[in-house]
């Protein structure tokens, strides 16, 4: 018995003395390499540039763009990853907290600018970005409490924010219905009847409109923008409204806007597939030419010439209610995107990748592609070939107005935006819910969601205050904003006194 | 007497010197069991344990998950869940997705074994492996198929026209009536494979002796199913009943990518909810705080049922023996 202990302990201290070996030998070899890829970095050789983001659309042109960089750039490889929206919010705070954040990734989906500081993923950019790269962008792109925080550079935008609810469509389904292509409807009266008429000429084969049905944000985004148009002052930058002050989403203006979407499925204009199908799958029926109609972003436009060249469509303004329009499409402020991690060990070469990104050769591309219109001066006016995409521009900049952005009047105010719950079901549920019929009236459901915003935003500026914000309800209301006027540098400066 | 006396000490004493190693042997037993299991539990404890105190921790945090700071709050994310009528919707539309699931799993699943299990049924592996195939393939792929298989101008539209069942197409999965039974069916479809399977394994473990015995006394077929294979699948029905309610309980993949939650909740089950808040939000930061008090909400529902059905299957047990 003794003797099988003896050999039992011996083989345990031969285990435990083999493991601390190669412990020692693995941390040893890391060491080493760690030593190898500092000296490599120091002497400027070979380093990997990791850039994280959710950019689908662009990929063909990033990854000839990754091509291009490695080429000039010979000692920087770049490891690129994409992902979704949904996957890059999980994945980046687990990386941020295990040290292992990329070098350069985009702000997550929700969050202020002063939040993400604070949360320490992002330096400041200054250091490592000349005046020369500063003057590219039009005015506004860098401003404190969107990009910049304590007059810092932190981030740099993916695009101009255009309104994205503007409508395509299809100009042979609009001549077989006895429509002149050359003049869409403009009101919510004529644009139901089109999209009827469209109906009843295709005889199945086509419908007067098709969404995507289970993206939400496809049917809150029409809302919100098009009843605007009518006097709602509702915007994407703030959950009230300019015109009320109040969470008013049970306004007339809301009402008529899903009035109009209601009537329209009742005439039975919705292609049938659009309530099981999301917006690309919505983007790619109406590339077959299955609808008259599409609320869509400039971004279709090169899946479009890409995809299906054949397809002849117009884009138009948003109709405006029978009675008159009341007011523009919001036009939202630079919104910041991509920064550079706090812990990069790399900066002088993420700079570099932002140089390249944002240089006008490739944003030339973009702009050319029918991707994005950039923030890049004259970049849009040169590089758009698109008539499409340069009629998108025209009648987007025409029909919408700059709104004002409440972080930009008052930094602080992203502390209240950090602890606001957005409540549910929220405005594209509601519309979902009145087109596939499983609301009736969505009267009181609007009603609902008023009490609940108004009530949350209370509570969110409480809480933000009671850590110290400086911050009231009054940051959210603009006493000087005007529904038929941008609202500039200037207008912020007279409403802070 | 002495004798006897003197044999009753020897026996004694031989018992003890023989019980003295058989003690030993089964601490030695023991201890190999614990070895072997540790990995195990090691696995759990990192992956699953771990994950689900924390999920307790969170539970009691207004957090958002994206940024350091959080708020904590005791019970107020509970008392908030509890509070939401979407809430009690999606727990609703769990228990109607697990009662719509389960009772088909089980019963389709156990006449298909039956039949397949029969002795002289030709190409019987052609049919289980057909019937398979699903349960092998990615649900989230299986869901985004079926969206164009059960859409408004899909195969099943197109199918019930021509055999004139239909005068005008079904939205299987925009209209709220139809949402639910439309992914209902599909999830049996999909997971009727492994019942199968399982099934199969039970009907195996059957003594053949007990048929040959029921046949040598001219048992109808019907009376050798009622009376033999019903009862002594009993124990092994028990626990496929408890993987069905546990997994259908907890759909997540088939549900987000055929019709994510709608249209307006009517397919919105506990899991979307949960996702929804945890990591979506059209205006401010998700709620992963929130998103966890509804998942541990839940799963104490969960465990309850799986209380409530041990204690019902030892009875059933103790009832037969």
């Amino acid at each position: 018995m003794k003797k099988k202990l003896r050999v039992w302990k011996n083989v345990l201290v031969f285990v435990l003395i083999l493991q601390l070996l190669s412990a020692c030998a693995s941390s040893a070899t890391k060491e080493k390499e760690k030593d190898n890829k500092d000296s490599k970095d120091s002497s400027n050789e070979q380093i990997t540039l990791r850039v994280m983001d959710w950019a689908d659309s662009e990929k063909a042109y990033r990854d000839q763009f990754i091509k291009d960089f490695e080429a000039k750039y010979p000692n920087i490889k770049i490891e690129y990853t994409l992902l979704t929206v949904d996957q890059f919010q999980n994945t980046i705070t687990t990386a941020i907290k295990s040290g292992d954040a990329p070098d350069l990734f985009p702000i997550p989906n929700g969050m202020k600018l002063s939040t993400a500081i604070a949360g320490d993923m992002f330096q400041p950019l200054d250091p490592y970005l000349d005046d020369e790269f500063k003057s590219r962008f039009m005015d506004g792109v860098f401003v404190d409490g969107a990009t910049m925080q304590d007059g810092k550079i932190y981030s740099i935008p993916a695009y101009l924010s255009l309104p994205n609810t503007m409508i395509f469509y299809n100009k042979k389904l609009f001549k077989e219905a006895g429509l002149n292509p050359e003049n869409p409807p403009k009101t919510y009266s004529e644009f139901r009847e089109a999209a009827k008429k469209i109906t009843k000429a295709s005889d199945g084969k086509a419908y007067g409109i098709i969404e995507g049905g289970k993206t939400i944000v496809r049917w809150k985004n029409p809302v919100l923008d098009w009843s605007a148009q009518g006097g709602s002052g509702l915007n994407p930058h703030s959950p009230i409204s300019l015109v009320t002050g109040k969470a008013s989403y049970d306004s007339k203006p809301v009402l008529e806007v899903m009035d109009l979407f209601k009537g329209m499925q009742e005439d039975g204009s919705y292609h049938p597939k659009t309530m099981g199908i999301a917006a690309p799958e919505a983007r790619a029926l109406f590339g077959q030419g299955q609808a008259g109609f599409i609320i869509q972003g400039e971004w279709s436009i090169g899946v479009w010439k890409k995809e299906n060249p054949d397809l002849d469509f117009g884009v138009m303004a948003p109709p405006v209610p029978d009675s008159g329009r009341e007011g523009y499409l919001p036009r939202p402020n630079f919104q910041p995107w991509l920064g550079m991690s706090k812990t990069t060990k790399h900066p002088e070469e993420a700079a570099l990748y932002l140089k390249e990104y944002f240089s006008k050769e490739y944003q030339s591309v973009l702009v050319k592609n029918g991707d994005r219109f950039t923030m890049l001066k004259d970049v849009n006016e040169t590089a758009a070939e698109i008539p499409e995409f340069k009629q998108y521009y025209e009648l987007a900049m025409e029909n919408s107005r700059l709104v004002p952005s409440v972080e930009i009047r008052n930094p602080e105010s992203s502390a209240v935006f950090a602890k606001y719950k957005d409540p549910q079901p929220g405005l594209g549920d509601i519309l979902q819910g009145l087109i596939s019929g499983a609301l009736k009236d969505p009267k009181d459901q609007l009603k609902l969601l008023s009490t609940n915003i108004d009530n949350s935003l209370d509570q969110a500026i409480e809480a933000a205050k009671a850590e110290g914000a400086k911050v009231s309800e009054d940051d959210f209301k603009f006493s000087n904003w005007s529904a038929d006027k941008d609202y500039l540098a200037e207008d912020y400066k007279a409403v802070r006194k | 007497m002495k004798n006897t006396v003197s044999s009753i000490t020897t026996t004694a004493t031989r018992a003890t010197e023989k019980r003295k190693p058989r003690k030993k042997r089964t601490m030695k037993n023991e201890v190999w069991c614990w070895l072997f299991l540790a990995p195990t539990l090691l696995l759990f404890a990192m992956f699953q344990g771990w994950p689900i105190m924390a999920s307790w921790y969170y539970a009691m945090l207004d957090w958002s998950g994206l940024t350091p700071d959080s708020t904590f709050v005791g019970m107020q994310n509970f008392i908030n869940v509890a509070k939401d009528p979407y809430f009690w919707n999606a727990f609703k539309n769990s228990f109607k997705f697990m009662l719509g699931t389960v009772p088909f799993h089980l019963i389709i699943a156990l006449v298909l074994a039956v039949i397949l299990h029969r002795p002289g049924l030709k190409a019987s592996n052609l049919f289980r492996t057909f019937i398979f195939l699903p349960v092998v393939t990615t649900t989230s792929i299986v869901g985004i198929i079926m969206v164009f298989i059960w859409g408004s101008d899909g195969a099943v539209n197109d199918s019930l026209f021509k055999l004139g069942i239909l005068d005008q197409p079904i939205n299987w999965l925009g209209d709220a009536t139809w949402s639910m039974f439309t992914v209902i069916l599909i999830s049996v479809w999909k997971n009727l494979g492994v019942n199968l399977i399982y099934w199969l394994a039970g009907l195996q473990s059957i003594p053949k002796d007990l048929y040959e015995a029921a046949d040598v006394d001219g048992a109808s077929g019907t009376r050798k199913f009622f009376h033999i294979t019903v009862p002594l699948l009993i124990p092994i029905g028990t626990i496929i009943l408890l993987l069905n309610v546990v997994n259908s309980l907890k759909a997540f993949d088939l549900i987000k990518t055929m019709t994510n939650g709608g249209p307006f909740f009517a397919t919105d089950v506990v899991s979307t909810y949960i996702y929804r808040y945890a990591f979506t939000s059209e205006m401010g930061l998700p709620q992963l705080g929130y998103a966890s008090a509804a998942g541990l909400f839940f799963a104490v529902t969960i465990i309850i049922i799986a209380i409530i059905q041990s204690i019902v299957t030892k009875r059933m047990k103790g009832g037969n023996q």
